[in-house]
């Protein structure tokens, strides 16, 4: 491990130099960027060691041992969810269009209620590592957990890749980096965290984050708010006279263009959250039903937080980036693109030394996120695929751990190949698309197997892989890829997106391929449903004597 | 978390014939029963209360965009949709913040005696 460390070491500082001798970097290098930068990286490599000697087991790599409590949980869950997108494309679009901004963060925090009322209780009590733990509680467990795993590997590589493809062009902007340089070190960092640290280095590097992220924002806020007397109104006024839709800007304007299209996109937001594998994965990560509880009310307050601030910030970044000429370039754009308005801000309000902070908090943002789904993506394969759909569960835990680490390794140079093949596209569609997928298929077929006894494995299965099927093929179809990305004149399907049609093909799908299954195996699964009742409220007399003892 | 699953195939059979399944006793405490009602009105209802708000408000947006960018105050930036959107975060937290409290003070007890009564 040590020798590890030197050589990414040495690893950074030649990509360092490489950098630096890029005739063409987009933009100038920023020593103070870069050291934090390092700094960052060399702090995460320590914890990771730190973790390695703690990830011992199959209970450590996929949980951290149920031993995080429900307050560290409730930051690793905000640093889990708030990608760069948060920070950087909400204060963008908040940049371009106002008021609309505030209106994507809305959806982003309206689905954790919804996880805590219907989903986290249930689950944390059925399961133990992954949420096809819980859903072969009562259905046959080879074909559900093939199907809960693929859909959670499609999801985890799309949700990968577009993270990747952002961090290469994020980290070529910040620090001068080329981009396929900024990916491999991204995708290799990644890797190792989860290779060594498994869940615990995950873990404490999405808290470290989730602190770097909230604190930076809450200065840029504060830093803002005092240039205007820290009045909203006046903060307003101001934005309102320098941007050029004038007081536009404060009212809903072209995101919601069709109520089709709205609700659409709000059924993704509010439901595809409970069906992303690496949210789910962390309520495994805490002793009891109570701490998981916890988590989420921490996590909602922070993500709140969060986006509230982020919003006050991109209101900032009309106020004093836009009318600023040295935020713009020769054409009079945004030096480096809209996206980063926010780290203009950041120099604006906090000169170089905070610049070079938001950069590496950024940086870390992406980091945080990417290896929460390299984990989720990897224990999908050995956990369901190998362990328990290919080896009935007679694996040892030696080989389940060796089968995880070698996904990792797999994950990664498959994230990093698409990622490098990708550079040129355009894919920010790709993250509404994961959660259009996650609502329709692995959230329906969860939510059914906790709460309606009808379901079987056949309905299961089938409803929810059309879900997927029906999500991926109509985001394909649809304007945002069919016209503007493949260059048809008309899009197959009108609306932007699928998750209105998809999630109601995957209800009904569910639904009638359970209730015309008449096998044998059938009948048991709906007889097993009150005892899974039982386990779901209660939990398995396992965990009651922690639970009594925490008293 | 394994189970022994009958094979697919064959003649269907009446449920009694085929399904071995035992079950639990806790499932006759009428104590569990009142419980697992109390919880699911109350986590339905609160689900409810949270997607009617949440679709309200993306709704109006669509339908009455106008009303929601009405200044509060004549000549002033301020229009009614800010307070609303961010009262938005703010209600989404509070609504999890009343679940929790409630789950802790009203269910958990319940929960644990009932734990208490099967556990020997």
């Amino acid at each position: 491990m040590k020798r590890l460390l030197i050589t990414i070491a040495a690893m950074l500082a030649s990509v360092t130099v490489y950098a630096a001798d890029l005739p063409g970097a987009v933009q100038k290098h920023n020593p103070i960027a870069i050291g934090m930068f390092l700094a960052f990286v060399i702090f995460t490599l320590f914890v990771t060691r730190w973790a390695a000697r703690k990830n011992n087991s199959v209970a450590d790599h996929y949980a951290a041992g149920g031993k995080i409590t429900g307050f560290q949980n409730g930051w690793a869950i905000a640093g889990d969810y708030m990608s760069a997108a948060s920070l950087l494309g909400i204060s963008a679009l908040v940049f371009t269009s106002g008021f609309d901004g505030l209106i994507y963060s809305i959806g982003f925090l309206a689905s954790w209620p919804i996880i805590l009322f219907l989903i986290a209780e249930p689950l944390r009590n059925l399961g133990r590592y992954t949420l096809a733990d819980v859903l072969s509680y009562r259905l046959k467990p080879r074909p559900i957990r093939a199907f809960s795993a693929s859909s959670s590997i499609v999801i985890v590589l799309l949700y990968l890749v577009s993270q990747l493809v952002g961090a290469g062009k994020l980290v070529e902007l910040l620090f001068g980096f080329d981009y396929t340089a900024a990916v491999l070190l991204v995708g290799t960092l990644m890797v190792i965290y989860v290779f060594f640290g498994g869940m615990l280095a995950t873990t404490w590097i999405q808290i470290i984050k989730a602190v770097l992220l909230l604190t930076g924002c809450v200065f840029m806020a504060f830093m803002v708010l005092s240039q205007f007397g820290f009045s909203l109104n006046q903060l307003f006024t101001q934005a309102t006279q320098v941007h050029p839709s004038h007081i536009a800007i404060m009212s809903p304007g072209g995101l919601i263009s069709d109520p089709v299209s709205a609700i659409s996109l709000g059924l993704a937001l509010v439901f595809g959250t409970a069906g992303l594998p690496h949210i789910l994965m962390r309520f495994f990560t805490v002793g009891n039903v109570k701490a998981a509880r916890q988590s989420i009310l921490y996590a909602t307050g922070l993500v709140g937080i969060g986006y509230a601030l982020i919003v006050i910030i991109g209101f900032g970044t009309i106020a004093l980036v836009a009318s600023n000429p040295a935020y713009h370039d020769a054409s009079g754009g945004i030096s480096g693109g809209v996206n980063m308005v926010a780290i203009h801000l950041a120099h604006n309000v906090g000169g170089n030394v905070f610049l070079g902070f938001m950069c590496a908090v950024s940086f870390s943002t992406i980091l945080a996120v990417v290896a929460g789904l390299t984990l989720a993506g990897s224990s999908a394969v050995s956990h369901d695929l190998y362990a328990h759909a290919l080896r009935r569960g007679t694996a040892s835990d030696r080989e389940e751990m060796r089968v995880s680490r070698v996904t990792t390794i797999a994950l990664g140079v498959l994230s990093i190949l698409l990622a490098i093949a990708f550079e040129k596209q355009n894919i920010a569609f790709i993250v509404s698309l994961t959660f259009s997928i996650a609502a329709s298929s692995n959230f329906p077929v969860l939510l059914l197997s906790i709460y309606w006894k009808g379901l079987t494995t056949r309905g299961a299965v089938i409803g929810g892989s059309l879900g997927l099927v029906s999500a991926i093929t109509l985001c394909i179809l649809s304007p945002t890829v069919w016209v503007k990305i493949l260059h048809n004149p008309q899009a197959w399907f009108p609306y932007e997106y699928p998750a209105l049609f998809s999630m109601a093909v995957a209800f009904v799908g569910i639904f009638w391929f359970s209730i015309t299954d008449r096998s044998v195996s059938a009948i048991g699964e709906r007889n097993r449903f009150e005892n899974q009742l039982v386990d779901s409220e209660l939990g398995t007399p396992a965990t009651w004597r922690a639970l009594l003892k925490a008293d | 978390m394994e189970h022994t699953y009958p094979q697919d195939g064959g003649p269907t059979m009446p449920a009694e014939q085929v399904d071995d399944t035992i079950q639990n006793p806790i499932l006759e405490n009428t104590e569990f029963r009142a419980l697992v009602k109390q919880r699911r009105l109350f986590s339905w209802s609160m689900t409810a209360l949270m997607l009617a708000v949440y679709f309200g408000f993306i709704l109006s947006l669509a339908f009455i965009p106008a009303r929601l960018g009405m200044p509060i105050t004549e000549g002033q930036p301020m229009t009614w949709g800010v307070p609303i959107g961010f009262g938005m975060l703010a209600f989404t937290t509070l609504l999890v913040a009343v679940y929790v409290w409630r789950t802790n003070t009203c269910y958990d007890p319940k929960i644990k005696t009932i734990i208490r009564s099967f556990n020997k």
